[in-house]
């Protein structure tokens, strides 16, 4: 319990640096944002105005902790590009960012699992030669040729899915996750490589321990010996894995986004950060920032559940 | 032979286990053993690491195996529980158990069998054990397997036998991992394990090797007890002659994979027929072992003076706030090393023997109390090197022999090439290796020739000083024996002074001059070793003495 408050302020102080680094940054890069915002109207009254409206003429130290404290209660200010809240701009844009992930992560996790028990398993023989291949392919090939592959091949060859048919979750939730599910496959699949080549090699140096030897020496099948012993402490480094994979997907992926026509949180990076769009690219480096911090929280946690040596009393 | 097998639970004959003889299967570590493979006997590119073997353990009978590493011995047990590594073959022509063909077994009914009626325990109770289950998960296994009891009756049953293995609060075991339990602990409860569907053969690996004495005696002692309440036999392999003429009734003594002699413990161990069983025997460590020169009171120079040595650790925080605890390991300890003396330092695992030693060595700073040299310098003018107990983890694996030797004369300003080079050559064949050694790696070497190398690097430093922490724990009794008269030489050649650092009792009877007895973190007795033995004082070192299998 202690342990669980410590890292929860840990948690806090690692956002807290995040934010501050975020919102000085911003600061200091050459680039006025008034002047980006007023264009060909720029004359020094008008900027001053600009300025004067939207508190850019109060001290740094100021207008962090004014920013910070409007971000605690959920509001990071207006966008300079869309002319609306940055809260609600980014909302509707994360909704679309979490599924894909959640999604792409399920697809990690149920097709990766038995994939790498299976090559181990079999370790040098006909499936395990299969298996690996596949993933070597599904490594070298980059996301966005991917996403044009599964396009091409399941959206215009074989018609499962119209391309760029992108409908909101308000819309049509069936139509929704039927689109969603070629995207997430597309950021699913060189992390499933990844995870069954790491799994792979974890069973097989567990396969190796004396603790296999008791297993066996029991009486064991060895689907048992696999199942039972080995898997929960092979699953051990493969956990941190997974969470990397989790925290990139949560960041958004903008080829992804791009090549599906999705409106998620990558594009909306991009789009800001070419127009200067600061409140818009700090709340985002925020979240990003949360998403992760909170990721390898959860890995902890989960870490703890797994390896009995690590659980502190 | 027909009336032989209808006594018998366990008879196998001609007995061969082969492995496909491949170069990348090479194994330096067995290369002392095995040597050659046209000797060990060869069929279509395969090598026999047991070779017909024949024997035969009564209902109820100890039957030992006794041999060194690479002698086929483990390889025989893995072979009659159907545990052989992959690429393995198992050949016999009977390898009957309890009145079944093992040979003709399917695989359900030989699974079936292992856990039930033979049940194995092995050397490493450390890694044995799933470190990620409670040690009554994986104890219950062995009903779920094997009986139809419900929950609660494995519960209870699991915590009798835990019981019986003389784990003290057994119900609190039962929901402990392995990592919370010692050494002692756990093997007790893979004893427990190996015994809770009351089998007719126990077959024990090892069992006590990684114990200290003290815990190792209490092992043998439950092993013989449940031997005697439930009749089970054992088959227990051992490379420690004491401790199979302590515990065992018969005995097989296997060398390169042959069996080259069997018989009662008396007939092996008092009139042993076959040349091998006697180098064997003659290998064992001892006080009959000393030679004359060990224990003599020459002129008494002081060479290291420690004085009230302190070591503490830190552990972890406790809390966002919490101090750190600290444990002391080592308790203002005072000791003197005489020049040209062999001073022993034993104690069970954890005692602080260790730590005491990388004091000495300059290893760990932030200690209390003195360690220096008799005329008041830093003890590091002795230039004090240490030689571990792993020749395996302690050489750079992707370093060759030579460079490793030369790395200290380079620190030491030795900028010529060539003098480096002689001198390695010199420091090789000092160490009693051929000096084309020294373009080899460490892999290419076996056990005892790597401990060589670890004894020439830290003698090229020309310390007056050698800290030898278990020099010779993890090697074969023959060559231990070389390792200690090689120590021996090297001490009368050069006037060196040792610190030698040992848990097995015997090892410093046969070496050392003086002796200081250390328990949890403090030094309980210093005398000469002879005195030592005839009569301790202390009570701990008393208890520990008596726990010391005799060979």
């Amino acid at each position: 319990m202690n342990d669980l408050i410590k890292k929860l302020i840990m948690l806090v102080i690692t956002l807290l640096l995040v934010s501050a680094a975020a919102f000085i940054t911003f600061q200091i890069i050459p680039g006025d944002p008034v002047t980006a915002a007023l264009g060909t109207d720029y004359t020094e009254e008008a900027a001053e105005q600009m300025r004067e409206a939207l508190g850019l003429n109060r001290s740094l130290p100021e207008r962090f902790f004014s920013w910070l404290w409007g971000a605690v209660r959920g509001d990071f200010g207006t966008s300079m590009q869309y002319h609306q809240p940055v809260s609600a701009l980014i909302g509707d844009r994360l909704a679309v960012t979490l599924w894909l992930a959640v999604l792409s992560m399920l697809f990690v996790i149920v097709v990766s699992i038995p994939l790498g028990i299976l090559a181990a398993r079999f370790s040098g023989r006909a499936a395990d030669r299969v298996i690996t291949l596949l993933s070597q392919i599904a490594m070298a090939v980059p996301p966005f040729f991917l996403g044009i592959l599964l396009t091409l091949v399941f959206g215009i060859v074989l018609s499962w899915f119209t391309p760029g048919g992108y409908v909101s979750l308000e819309q049509d939730p069936a139509g929704f996750f039927s689109y969603l599910i070629w995207p997430a496959a597309a950021v699913a699949i060189p992390k499933i490589a990844m995870t069954v080549k790491f799994l792979r090699s974890s069973v097989i140096r567990q396969m190796r321990l004396d603790y296999v030897r008791t297993a066996r020496s029991k009486g064991n099948k060895e689907s048992a010996v696999l199942l039972r012993h080995v898997l929960k402490n092979a699953l051990i480094p493969v956990v941190t894995f997974l969470g990397m994979a989790a925290a990139d997907v949560l960041a958004g992926s903008i080829i992804v986004e791009q090549v599906f026509g999705l409106p998620g949180i990558g594009r909306l990076l991009v789009v800001s950060i070419s127009n200067r769009d600061y409140a818009v690219v700090q709340a985002i480096i925020l979240y990003i920032a949360f998403a992760v911090v909170v990721i390898n929280f959860l890995v902890d946690l989960l870490y703890q559940r797994l390896d009995p040596r690590v659980r502190l009393n | 032979m027909e009336s032989d097998k209808k006594d018998s639970l366990l008879s196998v004959r001609n007995l061969s286990v082969s492995f496909p003889a491949k170069r990348g299967n090479y194994d330096p570590a067995r290369a002392d053993a095995v040597s050659s493979r046209e000797e060990a006997g060869q069929d279509c590119g395969r090598k026999n690491v047991v070779n017909q073997v024949s024997f035969a353990v009564g209902p109820g009978e100890i039957v030992g195996i006794v041999g060194e590493s690479g002698s086929g011995k483990s390889m025989t047990a893995l072979a009659l529980m159907g545990l052989l590594p992959e690429g393995a073959a198992r050949g016999a022509d009977e390898l009957c158990f309890d009145g079944r063909d093992l040979a003709r077994l399917s695989d359900r009914e030989y699974r079936e069998l292992k856990g039930s009626r033979m049940a194995m325990i092995f050397q490493e109770p450390m890694t044995s054990l799933n470190p990620v289950y409670t040690v009554g998960k994986q104890t219950e296994e062995m009903l779920r397997l094997h009986t139809d009891c419900g929950a609660q009756e494995r519960r209870q049953r699991t915590i009798q036998a835990f019981k019986e293995a003389g784990l003290s609060d057994p119900e609190r075991v039962m929901d402990q991992y392995p990592h919370q339990l010692s050494g002692g602990q756990r093997q007790r409860v893979m004893i427990a394990m190996a015994m809770i569907c009351e089998p007719a053969l126990l077959i024990a690996d090892e069992p006590t090797t990684a114990l200290d004495v003290t815990v190792q005696a209490r092992i043998l002692g439950l092993i013989k007890q449940l031997n005697r309440d439930h009749g089970t036999a054992v088959l227990f392999i051992s490379h420690d002659l004491g401790v199979i003429r302590q515990l065992c009734s018969r005995v097989l003594v296997m060398y390169q994979g042959r069996i080259v002699e069997q018989g009662s413990i008396r007939d092996i161990f008092e009139h042993p027929r076959e040349e091998y069983t006697r180098t064997l025997l003659d290998a064992v460590p001892g006080l009959h072992k000393r030679s004359p020169v060990s224990g003599r009171e020459g002129e008494r120079e002081r060479l290291l003076l420690v004085e009230n040595l302190s070591v503490a650790y830190e552990g972890n925080r406790r809390g966002l706030f919490g101090g750190r605890p600290r444990t002391e390991a080592v308790k203002k300890i005072s000791f003197e090393v005489y020049r040209g003396e062999i001073l022993g330092l034993v104690g069970e695992s954890g005692c602080g023997k260790s730590t005491t030693a990388k004091a000495v060595a300059g290893l760990i700073g932030g200690y209390e109390g003195k360690i220096v040299t008799g005329d008041g310098q830093a003890a590091a003018s002795l230039r004090p090197q240490m030689v571990f107990q792993d020749p395996y983890g302690s050489l750079n694996p992707s370093k060759r022999i030579g460079w490793i030797l030369e790395e200290s004369l380079k620190m030491r300003g030795m900028k010529r090439g060539v003098d480096r080079v002689a001198r390695v050559k010199e420091m090789l064949r000092e160490v009693g290796l051929d000096v084309e050694y020294a373009s080899r790696y460490p892999r290419d070497l076996s056990g005892g020739q790597r401990q060589r190398v670890a004894i020439a690097a830290a003698l090229i430093a020309e310390p007056k000083l050698l800290i030898l922490d278990e020099p010779v724990s993890a090697l074969d009794v023959t060559v231990q024996s070389q390792i200690l008269n090689l120590l021996l030489r090297l001490r009368e050649r050069h006037g060196l002074s040792y610190l030698f650092i040992s848990h097995d009792i015997n090892v410093v009877y046969q070496i050392c001059d003086r002796v200081c007895v250390m328990y949890r973190g403090e030094i309980v007795e210093t005398a000469q070793t002879m005195r030592l033995a005839k009569c301790p004082e202390h009570e701990y070192t008393k208890r520990l003495l008596n726990d010391v299998p005799d060979a």
